[in-house]
């Protein structure tokens, strides 16, 4: 173990905090171990919010979506919602190749849109990833994919109503460079999946037994806004190195 | 690093227009900005109090948190190197470079890494290291130096970039900056896609769950901590709170501290390398966790306080002293109110200590900070050490000659005789010194500087406390 010289590290630390061999507590006693009443109250709230919250939701996630360049666009169900996407796919411009190309999450919601027959009539061709497990060939071709694609369909885990901010942990064809290649992302959500704050999102990863049984994971991104810098003397420009444009699309039906 | 030549270049920035108007656009916006901001969080202006609180306890329990996260992390695959100098840092990443056969690699930005000097020894080990954040990457063509922690370019105008773009990118010159972001969008693009390994700091570690967090507005630390096969992230061994509540609390500071945002464009929490079998994310993921200097600050419990500081800017958004000279004239990775405590606790008190007198006490940062560092207290710690000397942090007195001027001084105000004898020499020592009869000039010897933009008003004849007394003495005889 001490090759890496963790030992010493830690026991310089040590020597700096003071210790002495009989100080010997664990992160056990350092974190809050069971959900205190403000917790399960949230965790409440949450769990009992019906479609009316969900829509008082949506307006806040309109107006969080203004401040922060995200379109947020409302549907019935996923036909509407592939419609949608024909109309963006329709109007906006391939970056990075000559041609139209769309990558998309291997994801129930997503797969309900029927993305390829909608874009079918645009000649546009939509590439999924393999699912678990994806073999090196398999990875190489979808990301050959993603980096001409010029729209990159997802969903995510949740939405932060109050800062409009999507939230995704890694899995099984659900890529990480879909969110992140394509000039464009646009994530598609159903209304349960919204949340009011950051602090609800938290809550739900510390105490909900599902998120602790799934864990973090090794990557979990919080998306809020497109791209942008204000490198150049303060100018805001969208489209740094990440998505130029953001869209939400929650199916409400 | 050489934090000399602190009033040459303050000098020169202050005589600068265009970084003078560049330092108040950035004050006003962001400074402003994040001072509001603070208003607005739901628990009001007291969650710095909250976020101070957590921090303090997080650094109180360091080794427990980060023994915690490097279980996690090599639970889950990743590797982690433990540095306790700058020199095996650099050392430690060239060596996993060389192991991966790595030709290229890319970064986001990291103010450790400037501290440790890894762009220049990775470069020297022939390995190409390409800075994708787009005021680092500004800077990085230009053979500069970053000039604030988060707006690395504050200082060029956007006339300076387009030339500069026009020159290495071979674009035609525009000052659009639309154009100009896109230009270096399509340029590191091709980087990010052929790069080996992906270089990212650590904003703030999470013990609890084995997590490190970067955030980002840009994309680029997910580019760069994604697509490449190796992912190397360096992290300040004091990066890390104990749990997810805490994160909450501290993300929500740190966004609206650096730059007055609810939250920031980007925040990827890293556990280790992809999982196998995964459609992407990097085979390979190195953590290395770096002291330098760090382990004796937190020693000594009067600057315990500086390792809470999760580098977010703020301070050196409100602070005149910064606002004037601009981060250049500190010379250090750290520059503005924060970097004038922790680079002389780094790199030594007495080589850095122009940073520390050259900041006003005026007060202004610590109710910038998100986590509400009391950097004031700090720095006037640091120049009674250079004022008196201190063996355990091996300063030494600044001026011997100014300590004997004030030895004098206070002997000189605690006796009543001496005192009134310097006072009437000085009285009639003053009219060989130039000016008016109310007003001197100039004085002579060290006081010098003191007099070269300002009057001073010549002394009285007789000072207060005998005017005083006679008009007492006068009274009762009346």
């Amino acid at each position: 173990m001490s090759t890496s010289g963790r030992v010493e590290f830690i026991e310089n630390i040590r020597k700096a905090l003071d210790r002495n061999d009989s100080f010997q507590r664990s992160l056990d006693d350092v974190i809050q171990k069971e959900p205190d009443t403000d917790d399960l109250r949230l965790l409440e709230t949450i769990a009992g919010r019906d479609t009316t919250a969900g829509l008082a939701l949506l307006d806040q996630l309109m107006e969080a979506g203004k401040r922060e360049n995200v379109n947020v666009l409302t549907v019935m169900d996923a036909a509407a919602a592939g419609a949608a996407i024909v109309e963006i796919a329709a109007e906006k411009n391939a970056e990075w190749g000559d041609r139209k190309v769309v990558v998309a999450w291997d994801h129930p919601l997503v797969k309900r849109i029927a993305l390829s027959t909608c874009l079918a009539s645009l000649d546009i061709p939509v590439y999924f990833p393999d699912v678990d497990p994806v073999a090196a060939d398999g990875q190489a071709t979808f990301r050959r994919y993603a980096e001409e694609a010029f729209i990159g369909v997802t969903s995510a885990d949740y939405c932060i109503a109050q800062t409009a901010t999507l939230t995704m942990k890694s899995r099984p064809g659900q890529p990480r460079c879909a969110s992140l290649l394509p000039s464009i992302h646009i994530a598609v959500i159903r209304l349960d999946q919204m949340l009011t704050t950051l602090k609800e999102l938290y809550t739900l990863l510390k105490w909900n037994p599902a998120e602790q049984a799934e864990c973090i994971t090794r990557c979990m991104t919080f998306i809020t806004g497109p791209s942008k810098t204000a490198d150049i003397e303060a100018t805001l420009v969208h489209g740094a190195h990440g998505p130029r444009e953001l869209f939400i699309i929650v199916l409400t039906g | 690093m050489n934090t000399s030549n602190y009033q040459t270049r303050a000098i020169t920035a202050i005589e600068d227009p265009i970084l003078q108007a560049a330092l108040t656009n950035l004050q006003q916006r962001l400074g402003q900005g994040a001072a509001d901001g603070y208003q607005r969080f739901p628990e009001g202006p007291e969650l710095r109090l909250k976020g101070h609180d957590i921090r303090m306890n997080a650094i109180d329990h360091l080794d427990i948190l980060l023994s915690a996260l490097v279980d996690k992390i090599e639970q889950n695959g990743g590797h982690v190197h433990f540095a306790p100098d700058a020199r095996t840092a650099v050392d430690q990443c060239i060596a996993i470079a060389r192991r991966h056969d790595v030709s290229m690699a890319v970064k986001g930005k990291s103010m450790l890494t400037e501290e440790i000097g890894l762009n220049p020894a990775l470069e020297a080990a022939g390995i190409e290291t390409v800075e994708t954040d787009l005021g680092e990457y500004i800077v990085q063509l230009a053979g500069e130096t970053p000039s604030h922690i988060i707006a690395p370019a504050i200082h060029k105008s956007r006339e300076a970039v387009g030339r500069l773009f026009r020159d290495k990118l071979g674009i035609p010159y525009t000052d659009d900056p639309p154009t100009l972001t896109l230009a270096a969008r399509q340029a590191l693009r091709k980087k990010f896609l052929q790069a080996d390994m992906g270089i990212s700091g650590c904003n703030l570690a999470c013990a609890e769950t084995g997590h490190i967090t970067t955030l980002s507005n840009e994309g680029n630390i997910r580019m760069a901590t994604t697509l490449p096969r190796v992912h190397v992230a360096f992290m300040g061994m004091e990066r890390i709170v104990a749990d997810l509540a805490d994160h909450d609390i501290l993300l929500r500071l740190l966004s609206m501290g650096a730059a007055a945002q609810d939250m920031a464009g980007y925040v990827s929490y890293i556990g280790g390398p992809a999982e196998k079998g995964r459609t992407d994310g990097p085979d390979a993921f190195h953590l290395i966790i770096v002291d330098n200097g760090r382990s004796r600050i937190l020693a000594d419990s009067d600057f315990r306080e500086i390792l809470c500081c999760i580098r977010c800017g703020a301070c050196l958004n409100m602070c005149p002293v910064y606002g004037k000279i601009g981060g250049h004239a500190y010379a250090s990775a750290y520059s503005g109110p924060v970097g004038a405590v922790v680079t002389p606790l780094l790199t030594g008190i007495n080589q850095a200590s122009d940073l520390c007198l050259g900041e006003s006490l005026c007060g202004a940062c610590m109710p910038a900070c998100p986590v509400n560092i009391n950097l004031p207290r700090m720095l006037l710690l640091l120049r009674a050490k250079l004022a008196e000397g201190d063996a355990s942090w091996n300063v030494k007195i600044q001026s011997r000659a100014e300590q004997a001027a004030f030895t004098a001084w206070s002997y000189l105000l605690r006796n009543r005789f001496l005192y009134d004898l310097f006072l009437k020499g000085a009285y009639l020592g003053q009219r060989f010194l130039p000016g008016t009869h109310t007003m001197i000039r100039r004085l002579p010897f060290a006081g010098k500087d003191w007099t070269r933009g300002r009057d001073l008003k010549r002394l009285a004849g007789r000072s207060f406390i005998q005017r005083y007394r006679s008009e007492n003495q006068r009274r009762k005889i009346k």
